[in-house]
């Protein structure tokens, strides 16, 4: 696009032809106040807050309203802060926005705007018609008392997240937002995404857990990457004091872009596993709490002949650790290696015109994937085709779903295809055989889990349930059948959290959880992403490397002991 | 009507028939027949027909405009004479059957119109210049065979066989056409963006979702001569290059789908629409033009006669509306470059191109051309649809071919261009009908709905009523055209009940200015116009009822006092027992009163009156 001259306020700039005026004055620090438009959204032209005086005739919306050769913008005159004004009284006046009864209170862009544009009193009586709320998210209050209508959830839900639960219905001033054609939020096809709370201006969207906890002024913001899946989202995570009053995804990472899921958002600071805060050791079958030193005492005793089985979401630092003690006895919980080797990265998803999704549920797992796909192909610019048995709720979001049987009439549908990406993660033999053939077509691994990739990289291997007698040790924070696994061996468990799963151990041990932890860890695009420590863990609980460490200090000292009792003899 | 049209007319039939003695009977049955009874009339004329075995051939038509007079029967005989029969129930039948069909004597009073102008006054038709109209009323709009004895798809022809699609596109520039869905954006002008835009794929779009109270130009021309509109978009389409398009029709609209979607069918099978047009009549450049037709039923939004919230309804989304720029000529119907146009706007097409552009050009004024079609409603002695050439004055619409005022009531104001129009006052009925001179007035062309107010009508009130339609219909995007249209609607109302306060005409003012210039589409910038015009040729209307509380028009009932006349009243008790405040007192027999401290002018006593003595004031 070429270069134009234009003036705003007197000032001459130099910008691109048909970029929105609201984007020229934003990128020169011109501020022009808005309330539907956002950045990570397509332009909407609803709110009429911006509206600004370019050329003759009537006042323009800055946010809709390309600039052109020559043009001279007025942001501010009287004429608009009266526009400006009555578009605020109106929306005040048009429902439930009195502020100090309302969550969002200090951290509203409508009361924001209220303050700055000097609003003092209600030019129309507010109308009391009571519109609902919706309590039946588990996450996410809606309050449509509260809402503006500037619809910003509803493109987020549609554009951003690809999810289109999201609309509104009715007309005029009785127009609400919209849950799947009238469901309640719970029974919707809602993936808790969260992104629709993200971009609400006001209180009409709230997180449940979140509510009355503080603002997010009073937080610190830790940007941070989610390790709950191997896509790696950039998170902006709000602490306060010792607690996370919310996670929202982060708009300038380009991993995601500001898109995040469930697994994400919600799903760790919901998790209500008990911790384990103190090691504890079965003593004659009974449960005793045990003290740092003998813990690493007791757990330095047993390496001859020990093997650890890890989770794929260690982080690489945790992994090394390990390798220090146990050498190349480091087994992988999982499977490790790709049924097929991957050839494409995410951002292949952008431009590619079909998807076939083999076999995974993009809206329950690798959210943020299945995101970059339905957001193009529901709107009908490329095409999905699921191949998958059994339940998957990508079904209800495209008319081609075939099941492994009928793989073939799948990649006939998929050869029409101009750039073709596979979506995979686990394969059964005969399906990777059937892909390995379309070589033309990219395909896209999904990691089994968050730093799978690190576990291949330092050759750490799937785990042989072993015959003999023998310490296995397990770190994680889903460890189950521990037993299953190993037969009348000794068992240690390093895992945030008490459940009964663990029990089946000799010996547990805390280790941090989620947010606890800090590292670094390989992404499926092959990129070291770092995680940061949000929260501060209990005294009792100390990192893998730390453990690792003590264990390590422990065995030394009884080396240097037997050396003692050998030099003496 | 020329007779020698008619002539044409008979003689289609005549020819598609192929019954040269007996005569044709042919029963209106557009909506507006239907409603009147016209299928009844025509059961009746079959069992006469049938009972006395006559050589009749009884077809049926859509409307011809006088809505005044339905049901309409037209009787053709064999030497092409036509006989008009106005306000025909099935009790009229008989008579007709004996003295016209059987003996030849046609029924002089029932006449309304007849090629015979001895016979019936021809005042409705005489101004009117039959454009879009030509065919409708006429032939049978479910006849393929009636459309192409009137020329039908010859001007198609005509442009496949000897035209460039650059050459359809100036002569319809060359035609001076602006669109008739209100706007008055040059049609030509139009379609060259559209092929002048970068793309393999483009949409054409007919926006037949005609929405304003009191509108029926565009079901009329779909229900009585669909063939048209078919023929006028398939030009276009080969104009800009188009091969696919949609016609958005308001699923209210029953018989206008219904007919649709039947042309389409004959047209399909007859080769003119479809896979290579015309391909074994035309040469081999006409064969390469492929179209597909489909329609697409609206679901009842005002809004989406707006042509983005249309094109977004069409895709399956909310009918709101876009952002323009880009316009639908460049990205429209999913991202595909689009011309929409309406209804009207493409019946005019086929005409255009079979007389050539300049006897279009000939009609009208220096910038608005040719004829536009109106719907005549309201207080209006002939109300009905109408055609007449642009330039053509506001006063000969309503006196000459309306026939004036109901009741020999005083014309106070017209109302034009729906909810999005304005009110045009008596004192400017010299208002020449174009583009530019409506909308001086602060009314606007709209697509031709034309509601004419008698000295009955409240001015105050009828802003009230379109405003409240237009807030209604706000698709809610936009926070003027969302809360500001009600917040002024509310003020209307109060000022309506008596509770209007100082200072409301002003602030309307500031509402209807910031509304019209800050609203996204077409719904709110014109959603004002009924309140600025009002107030602008009314104002001492909004003054009387705010300041006196008072209805000049005797309208507004919470602004009436009600009292009985004592000569009048008989003192029969009807009022009083009527009264649900027991606000009338009297003795049987001797005149009553009423208390005005009770009453609430509910208007119970003077609906109840049988001696007219109950008064307001």
């Amino acid at each position: 696009m070429a270069l134009v001259k234009i003036k705003i306020d007197g000032k001459e700039l130099e910008a691109e032809e048909g970029k929105t005026i609201l984007k020229v004055a934003q990128a020169n620090g011109i501020e022009i106040p808005t309330l539907c438009d956002h950045a990570a959204l397509l332009p909407f032209g609803g709110c009429r807050l911006c509206v600004v005086q370019a050329g003759p005739g009537a006042l323009k919306p800055a946010c809709a309203t390309p600039i052109a050769s020559n043009m001279e913008v007025v942001t501010d005159s009287s004429e608009i802060r009266e526009a400006r004004m009555m578009v605020l009284q109106l929306l005040f006046g048009e429902r439930n926005h009195y502020c100090m009864v309302c969550e969002s209170t200090g951290q509203c862009e409508l009361q924001d705007l209220g303050y700055k544009l000097g609003l003092d009193h209600f030019e129309f009586f507010p109308y009391e018609k009571r519109f609902s709320e919706d309590v039946t998210h588990p996450y996410i209050l809606v309050d449509q008392n509260r809402c503006i209508l500037c619809r910003r959830c509803v493109r987020a839900c549609a554009d951003v997240g690809g999810h289109w639960v999201l609309g509104v219905k009715n007309r005029g001033y009785e127009s609400l937002i919209d849950i799947d054609m009238d469901a309640p939020f719970n029974d919707s096809s809602c993936t808790s995404c969260g992104l629709c709370v993200q971009v609400c201006p006001t209180g009409a969207l709230v997180d449940k857990r979140a509510s009355y906890l503080g603002r997010k002024d009073q937080a610190d913001l830790i940007l941070s990457r989610c390790d709950r899946c191997p896509v790696g989202c950039g998170l902006e995570v709000y602490r306060r004091s010792n607690y996370i009053l919310k996670i929202y995804g982060d708009w300038n990472c380009p991993t995601n872009g500001g898109v995040t899921c469930r697994l994400s958002r919600y799903a760790p600071l919901y998790d209500e596993r008990p911790r384990l805060s103190t090691p504890k050791l079965k003593e004659a079958g009974v449960w005793t709490p045990a003290s740092a030193e003998k813990t690493a005492r007791w757990m330095a005793g047993k390496l001859i002949n020990a093997e650890v089985v890890v989770e794929g979401s260690l982080s690489n630092e945790d992994l090394a650790a390990l390798k220090s003690l146990f050498g190349e006895r480091v087994f992988s919980l999982q499977d490790v290696a790709p049924p097929l080797p991957a050839t494409a990265k995410l951002q292949d998803l952008a431009d590619a015109d079909t998807y076939l999704v083999i076999g995974v549920d993009l809206n329950r797992e690798y959210g943020t994937v299945g995101s970059l796909i339905k957001r193009r192909t529901i709107p009908g610019t490329a095409k999905l085709i699921l191949v998958d048995d059994g339940f998957n709720s990508l079904a209800a979001s495209t008319d081609f779903v075939f099941s492994m049987e009928d793989l073939d009439s799948a990649l006939a549908e998929a050869r029409k295809g101009r750039k073709v990406v596979i979506v995979y993660s686990h394969l059964r033999e005969t399906v990777a055989e059937a892909l390995r053939a379309e070589s033309q077509f990219l395909r896209l691994f999904l990691p089994y889990e968050s730093n799978t990739l690190g576990l291949a990289q330092a050759g750490i291997g799937p785990h042989i349930a072993a015959d003999s007698e023998r310490t296995v040790f397990f770190v994680g924070e889903n460890l189950r059948d521990l037993k299953s696994r190993v037969r009348g061996a000794t068992l240690v468990a390093l895992t945030p959290f008490e459940t009964d799963e663990v029990k089946a151990a000799d010996l547990i041990v805390p280790i941090p959880a989620v947010f606890e932890s800090e590292g670094s860890f390989i992404s499926m695009d092959g990129e070291l992403l770092r995680k940061e420590r949000i929260l501060e863990p209990g005294e009792g609980v100390r990192s893998v490397s730390a453990w690792v460490a003590l264990v390590e200090a422990q065995r030394l000292q009884s080396v240097v002991a037997k050396g003692k009792q050998g030099g003496s003899q | 009507m020329l007779p020698g049209a008619i002539m044409h007319v008979a003689g289609s039939y005549h020819a598609a028939g192929g019954n040269r003695e007996g005569l044709i009977v042919v029963v209106g049955l557009g909506s507006c027949g239907i409603a009147a009874g016209g299928q009844k009339v025509r059961s009746a004329l079959i069992e006469a027909i049938e009972r006395r075995a006559l050589p009749i051939q009884l077809r049926e038509t859509g409307c011809v405009g006088m809505c005044y007079r339905e049901v309409l029967v037209d009787v053709f005989d064999p030497q092409g004479k036509r006989f008009t029969y106005g306000n025909v129930t099935p009790e009229r039948v008989e008579r007709l059957a004996t003295d016209h069909f059987e003996s030849g004597r046609p029924v002089r009073e029932w006449l309304v119109r007849s090629s015979e102008e001895s016979l019936a006054d021809d005042s409705f038709f005489a101004k009117q210049k039959r454009i879009v109209l030509r065919n409708c009323g006429i032939i049978d709009p479910e006849s393929l065979a009636e459309y192409r004895a009137r020329d039908g798809y010859q001007a198609l022809e005509k442009a496949l066989r000897r035209m460039q699609p650059e050459e359809v596109i100036q002569a319809v520039r060359d035609s001076g056409l602006r669109g008739r869905g209100g706007a008055g954006f040059p049609t030509g002008l139009k379609w060259q963006f559209a092929r002048g835009a970068k793309g393999e794929k483009k949409y054409l779009i007919c926006n037949g979702d005609e929405g304003d109270p009191g509108a029926f130009m565009d079901r009329s021309v779909l229900e009585g001569d669909p063939h048209t509109v078919i023929e006028g978009m398939l030009i276009a389409a080969y104009g800009i290059g188009a091969d696919e398009g949609y016609l958005y029709v308001r699923a209210e609209y029953p018989l206008a789908v219904r007919r649709l979607r039947k042309a389409i069918a004959d047209a399909t099978m007859a080769g003119f629409l479809g896979e290579h047009i015309m391909g074994s009549m035309l040469t081999a450049r006409g064969s390469e033009f492929s179209f597909q037709l489909h329609v697409k039923e609206g679901a009842g939004a005002f809004v989406c006669g707006e042509e983005t919230a249309l094109m977004a309804s069409i895709e399956g989304q909310r009918g709101m509306p876009r952002l323009r720029p880009p316009f639908p000529a460049t990205s429209g119907l999913w991202g595909k470059p689009t011309n929409i146009n309406n209804v009207e706007t493409y019946a005019n097409i086929p005409w255009i191109l079979l007389h050539g552009p300049q006897a279009f050009a000939d009609l009208g004024t220096e910038k608005s051309k040719g004829s536009k079609v109106f719907a005549l409603a309201g207080k209006i002695a002939r109300g009905g649809l109408v055609e007449v050439p642009m330039g053509i004055t506001i006063g000969e619409v309503i006196y000459e071919i309306g026939g004036g005022i109901k009741d020999g009531r005083a014309f106070k104001a017209v109302q034009m261009g729906g909810p999005s129009g304005g009110c045009i006052p008596a004192s400017l009925a010299d208002t020449m009908i174009d583009y530019e001179s409506v909308t001086q007035t602060g009314a606007i062309m709209g697509s031709g709905g034309m509601v004419v107010l008698d000295e009955t009508a409240c001015m105050v009130e009828i802003a009230r009523f379109f405003l409240d339609f237009t807030q209604k219909e706000s698709c809610g995007k936009c926070t003027f055209c969302r809360i500001g249209t009600k917040r002024m609607l509310e003020i209307l109302t109060r000022i309506t009940q008596g509770q209007g306060q100082e200072g409301d005409i002003e602030l309307l003012y500031d509402l209807a200015d910031k509304v019209k210039t800050s609203s996204l589409c077409g719904l709110g910038q014109t959603a004002p116009n009924p309140v600025l015009t009002t107030l602008r040729y009314f104002r001492e209307e909004y003054e009387a009822h705010i300041r006196e509380k008072r209805c000049p028009a005797h309208y507004c009932r919470k602004l009436l006092v009600y009292r009985i006349d004592s000569d009048l009243c008989t003192g029969c008790t009807a009022c009083a027992r009527a009264c649900p405040t027991q606000a009338i007192s009297g003795v049987v027999k001797q005149p009553h009163l009423i208390d005005q401290a009770r009453c609430i002018q509910c208007g119970s006593c003077v609906a109840k009156c049988r001696f007219d003595a109950v008064k307001t004031q």
